[in-house]
């Protein structure tokens, strides 16, 4: 009896070792330019063609571990791969620190711009939570929405984030070796940016026009921008406030040397970065 | 219903935003054309470099063997901007004879360019093409400018204002420094290191 027990378990245990790695190997879920018009959940790999959208009134839910993996295409030949993911509709993409979602490309040599975006376009409370981004023009951009932007990594993008008038929560992220890596054009915007650690990107924040001091940069880690930390597009006209952030430095002209604005051509608005912390903030970045 | 109303206003806003020129820049390109020559690479690569940074927009250079090759792009709306030379336009192109003004050569060219094909020529960058090269235009003074499609400039309505910041900056010795320089060197980082020199990025 006991020795029919210790085998139907072995059984059982067998089986289901079998099951998780059939469930390991098996084909990636393909959508192809996709109009995804019901609530759907996804978990293993996904594979994306072309512009996919998530319809208005639909939720995406991505379980953590998830990777979506965008295939090169490049149909309007303009050196940037073609795949993309639009949410008209609601995301909550919660991965772990043990099992984030990876956003990527599929190519067996990755390299930026090889997919378009994740584009959260008018939605309400959208979360994205241990999220990894790389090889993309922008990782996640986010337009006319809400929700929080927490934990995630956003690597070897040629933007990191790029967001519009949205009301956001950008926290705890990690920006890394992004020729860009937040950029906004963010009339009335009320988004914070905080605790995050920006390090290695070209640019680090690029407010190319029409940033209103609505936006809240504080207690970020700013270090080893390749070009400028801060560099204002041509028409942003209006100051901004970044004061209370680390900047790798407690020299104000280093810092100063760091940011392109007024000081530099005088159509343009100021970062105002004083008064600057003088050490780094200890909790900045993933958590 | 307050809750629709707001939603539809977004929704109008949004959608009117999108169709806006400066979000046609996401994930759009720019392509600037240039007859594979030191000077008119210099010049490609640091536009290339100025409309990037200053705009945002991603832009592409492309390379072109001749002048005829580079015009039949623009004119079937492969590539968005070219550089080319007023004196070789008002010989080569428009058949005029060699003229000693170069005001009145760019003057005529941009008039009839304008008029006839479309494209609009932005103020030129400072230095001549006899500064350069020998060409076949004679006495003519020939200054280098970009040239852009009327539909660029509708698409990228900030263009001209960027542009315009290298108006007159580069002359004669410039551009021939910069384009030995390139010869040796890679003209990413000397043209970047000369627009940040100049406050220009």
């Amino acid at each position: 009896m006991k020795s029919a027990a210790a085998a139907f378990i072995m059984l059982a245990l067998f089986a289901g070792q079998a099951c998780l790695q059939e469930s390991a190997e098996a084909a990636p879920t393909v959508y192809n330019k996709a109009y995804i018009q019901h609530d759907e959940t996804w978990s293993g790999e996904i594979r994306l063609i072309g512009q996919n959208v998530v319809k208005r009134g639909c939720t995406l839910t991505i379980l953590p571990g998830t990777i979506i993996k965008f295939p090169w295409i490049d149909e309007d030949k303009n050196n940037i791969g073609d795949g993309e993911l639009t949410i008209e509709g609601r995301i909550i993409a919660k991965g772990t620190k043990d099992k984030p979602i990876v956003f990527t490309s599929a190519q067996p040599k990755p390299k930026m711009k090889d997919w378009t975006f994740v584009q959260i376009a008018m939605s309400r409370n959208s979360i994205v939570e241990y999220c990894k981004f790389e090889y993309a023009f922008t990782g996640l951009q986010v337009h006319y929405s809400t929700g929080t932007i927490k934990d995630n990594l956003f690597k070897n993008n040629f933007e990191g984030m790029r967001f519009s008038t949205t009301d956001v929560l950008i926290e705890h992220n990690d920006f890394i070796d992004n020729d860009f890596g937040i950029r906004c054009e963010a009339l009335g915007s009320r988004t914070t940016i905080r605790n995050n650690l920006f390090r290695g990107n070209g640019q680090t924040f690029f407010p190319v026009r029409n940033t209103w001091n609505t936006v809240k940069i504080y207690d970020n880690n700013i270090l080893d921008s390749r070009e400028y930390a801060v560099n204002f597009g041509l028409s942003q006209k209006q100051d901004i406030d970044f004061t209370n952030n680390w900047w790798g430095t407690a020299d104000a002209s280093a810092i100063e040397a760091l940011i392109y604005d007024k000081s530099k051509d005088d159509t343009l608005g100021k970062a105002d970065f004083i008064p600057f912390l003088k050490e780094p903030v200890k909790d900045c970045g993933i958590e | 219903m307050r809750r629709n109303f707001t939603l539809f206003i977004l929704t109008a806003i949004f959608s009117a935003v999108m169709s806006m020129p400066a979000f046609a820049c996401v994930g759009k390109t720019l392509i600037i054309g240039a007859v594979n020559r030191p000077d008119m690479n210099t010049m490609s690569q640091m536009l290339s470099i100025l409309i990037n940074e200053r705009t945002g927009t991603t832009v592409i250079s492309k390379s072109f063997n001749s002048f005829p090759a580079l015009m039949d792009a623009m004119k079937n709306g492969k590539i968005d901007i070219m550089l080319d030379y007023s004196g070789r336009c008002y010989i080569d192109v428009l058949g005029n004879k060699p003229e000693s003004s170069a005001q009145k050569v760019f003057a005529a060219v941009k008039e009839v360019y304008q008029r006839e094909k479309n494209q609009i020529w932005l103020p030129p960058f400072g230095f001549s093409e006899k500064g350069v090269i020998t060409g076949n235009c004679g006495a003519t003074p020939a200054v280098a400018a970009p040239v852009l499609r009327r539909s660029t400039l509708e698409k990228f309505p900030a263009l001209p204002r960027v542009l315009e910041k290298l108006a007159g900056k580069i002359n004669n010795a410039t551009i021939t420094r910069l384009s030995n320089e390139s010869r040796h060197g890679n003209v990413k980082e000397i043209t970047r290191k000369f627009l940040k020199e100049n406050r220009l990025i």
